[in-house]
């Protein structure tokens, strides 16, 4: 055997190392050299073929049971990008279509009561109520009734009113309460009591008294008179 | 001037060059009978496979007859044909890896490279040098493939850092820590043998 020359850092491995070198050199085969010319002069160049995998039910499930998993898991986890509208939280589209006709009209009549300033009010309001009034075949005329009356001026955000900040400034909060077109302003409810029996008779019978002091007087008036 | 000589006599570069130039066939032969031996004990170690080994020192040869213009005068030939032979036993290790990976029941490989434990042998058979061989030759494919290309390189072929550098395309520094890393990796897997 040959002097052991390893280094320091070899030492360790010194034993390891010496198996190593030891081990039996493995040849080529006997026919090796035949066999590459064989292939040279036959121009037989192919390399290593890949092994094809055979179709195998378990083979073709394993990857796509992992492939269905990872998307099921994408679409729970991962957060949509496409926003939608909570419908409880936004305007029903029959009311955003009649503050739209609102604008529009009060568009139109600021631009009529600009050409006709010099005309009287009465005209201005003929003029700007013949916008909202329309005419039947049978010369009836009819103004539009609203099929949701619900106008954005005479509107509140509940929540911005509980928190006191009513960003519109509608001062007809009874009427929004209320609802409707024609109705009068509505300060408030009456709040109905029972009447207790004794408190009629009390008040019947200071009535009464009242009554009673009334005529005394009377008599008493007529009775100077006479003297 | 080579002509003139007996091809025996001269050099692998020589001979290459007398190849390239002349495409002297008896050129090719003669490195391949100097170079098939040390490919094949090279490559049996790092793939552990003959039937395989052999295909991919053919392929080696192949490669080296059909890109012989490829090969530089400034290199030795000795580090171009081991880098042919490594990258071809990479492409089969490569190849093999995915074989397991889509064959479920395929273990034939993964058996191969169990390392038999030397407690559950008899003491006469575990002093028997060709279990002792066996043994190794199977912890080095338990040896990551990047440390054990280095480790056979230097411990088995017993070639210079800077031919495996060059052979690796690595720094002379990255080789000793390779190999330092395979051998430690190696001796761990054969505490039994090294531990009494």
């Amino acid at each position: 055997m040959g002097k052991n020359i390893y280094n320091d850092e070899e030492k360790q491995f010194s034993n390891l190392l010496n198996d190593l070198k030891e081990l039996p050199r493995v040849n080529a085969p006997d026919n090796f050299e035949f066999q590459l010319m064989t292939r040279i002069q036959n121009k037989n160049f192919e390399t290593l073929p890949e092994p094809r995998v055979q179709f195998n039910l378990i083979k073709f499930f394993a990857p796509s049971a992992v492939v269905v998993t990872v998307i099921i898991l994408l679409f729970v986890f991962l957060p949509g990008n496409d926003q939608y509208d909570n419908p409880l939280m936004t305007d029903p589209p029959q009311i955003l279509a009649q503050s739209d006709n609102e604008n529009v009209i009060t568009d139109q009549n600021i631009n009529n009561d600009r050409t006709n300033k010099q005309s009287s009010n009465v005209a201005r309001q003929s003029s700007s109520s013949s916008l909202n009034v329309t005419v039947n075949p049978n010369d009836a005329v009819v103004k539009p009734g609203s099929k949701y009356p619900i106008y954005s001026n005479r509107s509140v955000a509940l929540d911005d009113y509980i928190s006191g900040e009513n960003k519109r400034r509608n001062n007809l909060q009874a009427n929004v309460v209320k609802g409707g077109e024609d109705v009068q302003e509505f300060d408030g409810f009456f709040i109905r009591e029972e009447a207790d029996k004794k408190t009629i008779e009390r008040y019947r019978a200071l009535l009464d008294s009242v009554k009673k002091a009334q005529a005394k007087q009377d008599s008493l008036k007529r009775a100077k008179r006479v003297e | 001037m080579a002509l003139n000589r007996n091809l025996t006599e001269l050099t692998d570069e020589e001979l290459i060059k007398e190849f390239q130039v002349s495409n002297t066939l008896d050129a090719y032969e003669i490195l391949v009978k100097r170079y098939k031996d040390p490919l094949m004990n090279f490559v049996f170690r790092f793939v552990g496979d003959r039937d395989a080994c052999t295909d991919i020192v053919q392929d080696t040869m192949i490669k080296f007859y059909l890109n012989k213009d490829s090969y530089r005068e400034f290199a030795k030939f000795s580090t171009w044909i081991y880098t042919i032979a490594g990258n071809l036993a990479k492409n089969e290790l490569k190849r093999r890896k995915r074989r397991n990976l889509f064959s479920i029941d395929n273990s034939d490989d993964e058996r191969s490279i169990q390392i038999e434990d030397k407690s559950f042998l008899a003491p006469d058979r575990s002093a028997d040098s060709e279990i002792k061989n066996e043994m190794i030759q199977r912890a080095l494919l338990r040896v990551k493939p990047v440390y054990r290309e280095v480790v056979i390189l230097r411990d088995i072929q017993s070639l210079s850092y800077e031919e495996i550098a060059d052979i690796t395309k690595l720094s002379i520094g990255t080789v000793k820590s390779r190999i330092n890393r395979g051998r430690t990796q190696l001796q761990k897997l054969l505490k039994h043998i090294y531990n009494e």
